[in-house]
């Protein structure tokens, strides 16, 4: 190629891949924007949280694709070359040259091949790249850019009535992943637990679902779920079965048996037995078959199996049959592992549905903040009342009704999710009267309320073993007798002291409880709360 | 006349020699500017053109004068319906020497000159018409039994009476298709006639001045066709040509509807020639696009046979030649944004 036109050749070239990318975006511009304002528009009719971005971005694919097919386009020579001779009125001296450059130049005079190269440098050296390839406008495709863009740049900026569903569903997206958070915390805690590993890993995949659940619903349903298969996993004799293995370990820990020290587990106590019965006298044997009897006695109602074996142990041990009895301690000893094994797995089971249940219940009433620094307040009230009504008899004797009414009012606020506890109101007023004289009831009204973002482990309210209250005055009823009189009496209603430490009650608490869920007409899913409550208070 | 033995003429030499013969020629003729280039740009492609007008636009005094400028010599042939063949080309007459033998001796027509003009060439017959076809195309004659040849430049210039087309015959497409150019010869404007008439009806007679000869020519003609041309510039030639065939797509609305039959390649050929000259005449040493389209009137608008529904609707062929252009429009860089 003739060099005096290389320089002049890439400068327009240069011009010309300019010119096309601006010719182009003029003439895509109209569809581009046309397309960015449908997005628009669409996204404020519909929720589409992704369309403002996706006009973005085909408004800047656009410009990128046009800018990079600029520059990578082929622009032969003989384009460039026309392009200039067309933008400067050389009429085709560029192009000419060019020409002659080939196999046609071979074929032509070379007198005027030279004055055609001459020519044509002639002008190059003169020529502006800017002059040979002006930007051409487009005025209808710009002006309707010029009316579109900005329509849609307007209706992507100003208020979108889907705004409050996309801030809504983000708050959601925030509240699922925060529960997924704190599912995670607790199953790194039920994890630690005895036997939890299994409980654990079904939190934390429940975790990982919610990670991708797309809504609420989704999420509660994957938590619902896993929450109901959790709660499979819980024996319905659950709370007879912990009770019986942790009675046996607190007896056998308060006193040991023959052979064995109060550091074992019943387990290990049962089988130290078992090696020590040969060594044992008449009377010591006596003695603790006797103590197998008790000892199976407790464990009737949770593990029958170990019971039988406990028996049977006892029974050997009456009968001499030391053999039988290091025998039926060990099945005894096996029992009572598979058992407290199995409790510990059902006991994370528990932890862990209950933990599922509260995320649930975080989803449903999602807070902010975290949990762990919430603050609560709470008040707790107490009113009792007592009404005595006394009725004469011939015999002077009189009977009396009483009535106590306890209230109690919790609330809580915390900045995010903790919520202050409901108090845990509750009253007693026993009444009783008396022949002569109306005497009101006794009423033990407490009122308590954890303000706190998670229950008082420490103590527990319990009017029961409350005592040193306040004594407080309730009015008498009427009494009335025979022959007697009516009068009025005023009732004595002690506000006692509510809470206990949980330690002085569990073990009472675990056996009443264990009693009332063996009703067959509680429902798996209450137990299970229950359950997990007296996990809660032990554990702590 | 051999190439080897022509002169040396530059571009630039040409360039001068040719404005010199327009300003020789333009000595006689009052305006006509474009007539005159017309004629010259034919004689320097060593083509032949045809011109239509009135009598009296000074046809005849053109090519008078422009043999004078060139020094050639120059006969003109009124067309009538009873000139014949031999009347044009010659014919053998029996002659009787000293000794009294006879023999045949062909005595040349008007044709053996440099210049012919064919003066109302369309009262002549086709079968005379005709006996210049070969003297048009092959530059030779054949008469006797011997093809002679003619000498060189052989320019015939032919004219057309538009208006009585009583008693005529028009030019068949073979023989009109010969001529490099057709003109159309403009009624003088009021001051050109005005100083035709100072010109004309004094006592001083314009003196033309010869400023080349026939060599000369010769050698200008040679240069013409070794004017280079690109391939892009042919190429638009060639679509102008293909477009006036009504069958072809990128035929225009307008030559669809008039023309029944299109240029054929020496219409092409003619484009390409002329504009070569133009290039030259321009200073330039090559074709441009432009040179094409100047040149596509004359050399088209003779070339297309036109339908009835054309002469219906008094459509032309120059009107169809510019449509035509319209359609086929100079070809762009071929990237959106270059103008």
């Amino acid at each position: 190629m003739n060099r005096s036109l290389a320089p002049l050749l890439r400068a327009v070239r240069r011009r010309l891949r300019m010119a096309w990318a601006v010719a182009t975006a003029q003439l895509v511009a109209p569809l581009v924007a046309l397309v960015a304002l449908a997005l628009v528009l669409a996204a404020r009719w519909f929720d589409l949280p992704w369309a403002e971005p996706a006009a973005l971005v085909v408004a800047g694919a656009a410009l990128v694709a046009i800018a990079g097919y600029a520059l990578l386009r082929r622009v032969p020579d003989t384009v460039v070359a026309r392009a200039a001779d067309r933008g400067m009125g050389t009429r085709d001296a560029f192009a000419t040259a060019l020409d002659l450059d080939g196999e046609r130049g071979e074929r032509t005079d070379p007198d005027f091949t030279q004055r055609v190269q001459a020519r044509a440098a002639e002008l190059a050296a003169f020529a502006e790249p800017a002059a040979a390839v002006r930007y051409r406008w487009y005025r209808k495709p710009t002006a309707l850019t010029a009316v579109i863009a900005p329509a849609a740049l307007v209706l992507a900026l100003i208020a979108n009535p889907q705004d409050a569903a996309r801030a809504q569903r983000e708050q959601d997206r925030a509240t699922i992943e925060a529960t997924a958070d704190v599912l995670r915390a607790e199953a790194e805690r039920i994890a630690e637990q005895p036997g939890g590993q299994d409980a654990a890993e079904r939190l934390e995949q429940l975790a990982e679902d919610l990670e991708k659940a797309t809504d609420l619903d989704a999420a509660e349903e994957l938590i619902d779920q896993a929450a109901a298969e959790l709660r499979e996993q819980i024996d319905d004799n659950l709370l007879g079965q912990k009770a019986a293995t942790e009675g046996l370990a607190r007896s056998l820990e308060q006193n040991p048996l023959p052979g064995a020290n109060a550091d074992q587990s019943a387990a290990e106590q049962l089988e130290a037995m078992a090696g020590a019965v040969p060594g044992m006298s008449a009377d010591e044997r006596a003695e603790a078959a006797e103590r197998l009897e008790a000892l199976a006695d407790t464990q009737e109602a949770g593990d029958p199996a170990t019971a039988d074996a406990l028996r049977e142990a006892a029974e050997a041990l009456r009968n001499g049959d030391v053999a039988g009895a290091q025998a039926r301690l060990g099945e005894a000893a096996q029992g009572a592992a598979n058992t407290a094994s199995d409790v510990d797995a059902q006991v994370a089971a528990a932890d862990a549905a209950q933990t599922a249940a509260e995320a649930g219940d975080r989803l449903a009433r999602p807070g902010s903040g975290d949990p762990s620094a919430g603050q609560g307040q709470g008040q707790g009230q107490g009113q009792g009342q007592g009404e005595g009504e006394g009725q004469g008899e011939g015999d002077g004797d009189g009977q009396g009704q009483g009535q106590g009414q306890g209230q109690g009012q919790g609330s809580g606020s915390g900045s995010g999710s903790g919520s202050g506890s409901g108090g845990n109101p509750s009253g007693t007023v026993t009444g009783g009267g008396s022949g002569t004289n109306g005497q009101g009831g006794q009423g033990t009204p407490g009122g308590h309320t954890d303000g706190t973002g998670g229950p008082d482990t420490d103590t527990v309210y319990d009017p029961v073993h409350g005592s040193g209250g306040d004594t407080g005055s309730v009015g008498g009823g009427n009494g009335s007798g025979e022959g007697g009189t009516i009068g009025n009496a005023n009732g004595q209603t002690n506000n006692g002291d509510d809470r206990v430490p949980v330690s002085d009650v569990l073990a009472d608490y675990i056996s009443q409880a264990t009693a009332a869920m063996n009703n067959p007409s509680v429902p798996p899913s209450l137990r299970a709360l229950v359950l997990a409550y007296f996990d809660q208070l032990q554990g702590d | 006349m051999s190439t080897e033995a022509l002169p040396h003429v530059s571009p630039e030499r040409y360039a001068e020699i040719a404005t010199q013969i327009e300003a020789e020629v333009g000595k006689v003729i009052v305006g006509q500017r474009q007539l005159v280039r017309t004629v010259v740009t034919c004689l320097l492609a060593e083509g032949h053109a045809l011109l239509e007008g009135v009598p009296g636009l000074g046809k005849t005094m053109l090519l008078k004068a422009l043999s004078e400028a060139v020094e050639l010599p120059f006969s003109r042939v009124q067309f009538t319906p009873d000139l014949m063949p031999a009347d044009i080309v010659g014919t053998q007459v029996l002659e009787e020497d000293e000794h009294g033998h006879k023999t045949f001796r062909f005595r040349p027509g008007p044709v053996f000159a440099s210049f012919l003009l064919a003066d109302e060439i369309n009262r002549a017959t086709p079968k005379t018409q005709s006996a210049l076809l070969e003297a048009m195309q092959e530059r030779a004659v054949t008469a006797g039994g011997a093809t002679r040849p003619l000498p060189r430049p052989f320019l015939v210039m032919a004219t057309q009476n538009p208006l009585e087309m009583e008693g005529t015959y028009p030019l068949p497409e073979a023989q009109l298709d010969r001529f490099l150019l057709k003109a159309w010869v403009p009624f003088p404007s009021a001051d050109d006639l005005v100083t035709v008439l100072e010109r004309t009806t004094g006592t001083q007679v314009a003196d033309v001045h010869s400023v080349a000869d026939a060599p000369t020519l010769m050698a200008m003609i040679d240069l013409t066709r070794r004017v280079p041309v690109a391939g892009h510039v042919l190429r638009h030639a060639v679509d102008l040509v293909v477009a006036t065939h009504p069958d072809q797509a990128a035929a225009p609305e307008l030559i669809r509807r008039y023309v029944r039959f299109g240029a054929s390649p020496r219409g092409a050929q003619a484009i390409i020639l002329a504009a070569k000259v133009g290039a030259l005449l321009d200073g330039r040493p090559n074709v441009s696009i432009a040179d094409v389209r100047e040149v596509a009137v004359p050399a088209l608008r003779h070339r297309m046979v036109v339908g009835y529904e054309a002469t219906a609707d008094n459509v032309d062929a120059e009107q169809l030649v510019r449509a035509l252009l319209e359609g086929v429009p100079e070809p762009t860089a071929g990237m959106r944004g270059a103008s």
